[in-house]
């Protein structure tokens, strides 16, 4: 198999090692935990009107690493991109020094209806011209490199023309993007869809990796659910050790929305995580 | 292409609002996994309005409802639970303590064009509930300083 070396040596989205997404209610874990290397801050729960919480101010002059994550972009949207919501986002770049912008390959709203979700989408060359296109408009406004990440889905949309990692490789390559890879989705995917997620890591042009999500999800009436509330799955951990016989030199970050757990458990998560691979 | 901008969007909304409203989804897909994805919805909104809304989420939960799955065009939970509050007690059907809830959080919050930001300044507040099953209804009255004490005025017997 052959391994390659992720872009950070090329400096387009300088993180490394261990990191867990900045929440409110982790801020004191976060700043009590030296073996942090990079947060990611969620940009909905920012106003760019208002000064940074002290605790990101803190960790910026520790020298960690933040990344701004966006949810509510909707890259794949038929309607184009919120003028508003993406100048928000390259304000909220700007002020916390961020040195990467990361959004998803999906859709949150359409026909003046916000489903407040990532919701797929069709994996067809119309949707994928439309997301490319979506995707410049964005990288024309941040001021820093703009990564996309694969979302999971408990649906498929039928008839698709490419599969996921095609579809996903394609978008990368003609929008000159990086990847952020959610090991989580797309293990809730592979168990969902039936995908083959091996088959999926090869097909990905992993040179352009900036960095990887994993969360926690459960297991309910047949179905993976991606909760981000629960420990990660050992599925998700194993593509983890997967990932790292392909590719050097990868961040990788634990993501934890709700049901915070204590500073012990969530040390044992990210025990497990720098256990499946030399993260440096 | 625009055409096929215009289609990927029809396509688009045709989803959103088989999710939101629950209906039939578009045709092809499986009509089961995406009921399963409005449920994973609505039970995402119920624990982001629990986070914010603790009392009305749990008059939600006591009646055996979620809420909606769409959260309207300023997404958030604060905002979510302002709207289904509102609306509750607009039809009679808001509980006491989901009701001093929303009395607590529009002294506190400003609204502007459905997005709640927390007020800075002083406030002065008259709230009037309308009889509901719980209760008969009832004026409240209250005062916020600008440095955040508050004072507040009952008329009215809580029943419960």
């Amino acid at each position: 198999m052959r391994r390659v070396t992720s872009p950070l040596g090329l400096g387009r989205c300088p993180v490394r090692g261990l990191g867990l997404g900045w929440r409110r209610e982790l801020a004191l874990f976060i700043e009590r935990s030296p073996r942090l290397d990079f947060v990611e801050v969620l940009a909905e729960h920012l106003d760019p009107e208002r000064p940074l919480p002290a605790s990101l101010h803190h960790l910026r002059e520790r020298g960690t690493a933040v990344v701004l994550h966006g949810v509510g972009l909707s890259l794949g949207g038929a309607e184009g991109l919120d003028p508003k919501r993406l100048d928000r986002l390259a304000r909220l770049a700007e002020a916390l020094g961020a040195v990467c912008v990361s959004e998803h390959v999906s859709f949150v709203r359409a026909g003046g209806l916000d489903a407040g979700h990532l919701l797929p989408l069709p994996r067809t060359e119309a949707a994928l011209e439309v997301l490319c296109e979506n995707v410049r408009v964005a990288q024309a406004a941040l001021p820093v490199p703009l990564a996309l990440e694969n979302v999971a889905g408990l649906f498929e949309w039928p008839s698709p023309e490419l599969d996921e990692a095609t579809f996903l490789a394609r978008a990368l390559e003609e929008t000159d993007a990086l990847l952020l890879l959610d090991l989580a989705n797309l293990h809730a995917n592979a168990r969902n869809h039936g995908w083959d997620a091996e088959a999926f890591l090869d097909r990905l042009p992993l040179a352009r990796l900036a960095y990887v999500h994993l969360a926690g999800g459960v297991e309910k009436h047949g179905l993976f659910h991606d909760t981000h509330a629960h420990p990660v799955s050992e599925g998700a951990l194993a593509l983890l050790a997967s990932l790292q016989r392909r590719v050097t030199g990868v961040g990788v970050l634990l993501e934890w929305d709700d049901h915070f757990p204590g500073p012990a458990e969530l040390d044992r998560e990210l025990d497990a995580i720098a256990g499946r691979g030399a993260l440096r | 292409m625009a055409s096929d901008r215009h289609a990927l969007g029809r396509l688009q909304t045709a989803l959103v609002q088989s999710l939101i409203a629950d209906g039939d989804p578009p045709p092809g897909f499986d009509a089961d996994r995406v009921r399963a994805a409005a449920t994973a919805l609505r039970r995402k909104r119920a624990g982001e309005l629990a986070k914010s809304w603790p009392a009305l989420a749990h008059e939600l939960a006591a009646q055996g409802e979620l809420p909606p799955a769409s959260l309207g065009p300023h997404a958030n939970g604060r905002a979510l639970g302002l709207a289904l509050a509102r609306a509750r007690l607009a039809r009679g059907a808001l509980g006491d303590a989901a009701f001093r809830e929303l009395c607590a959080f529009e002294l506190r919050f400003r609204v502007r064009h459905g997005t709640p930001t927390p007020r800075r300044g002083p406030a002065l507040k008259l709230w009037r509930s309308v009889a509901s099953a719980e209760g008969k209804g009832r004026w409240v009255l209250a005062l916020k300083a600008p440095w955040g004490a508050e004072r507040w005025c009952f008329w009215g017997a809580w029943l419960r």
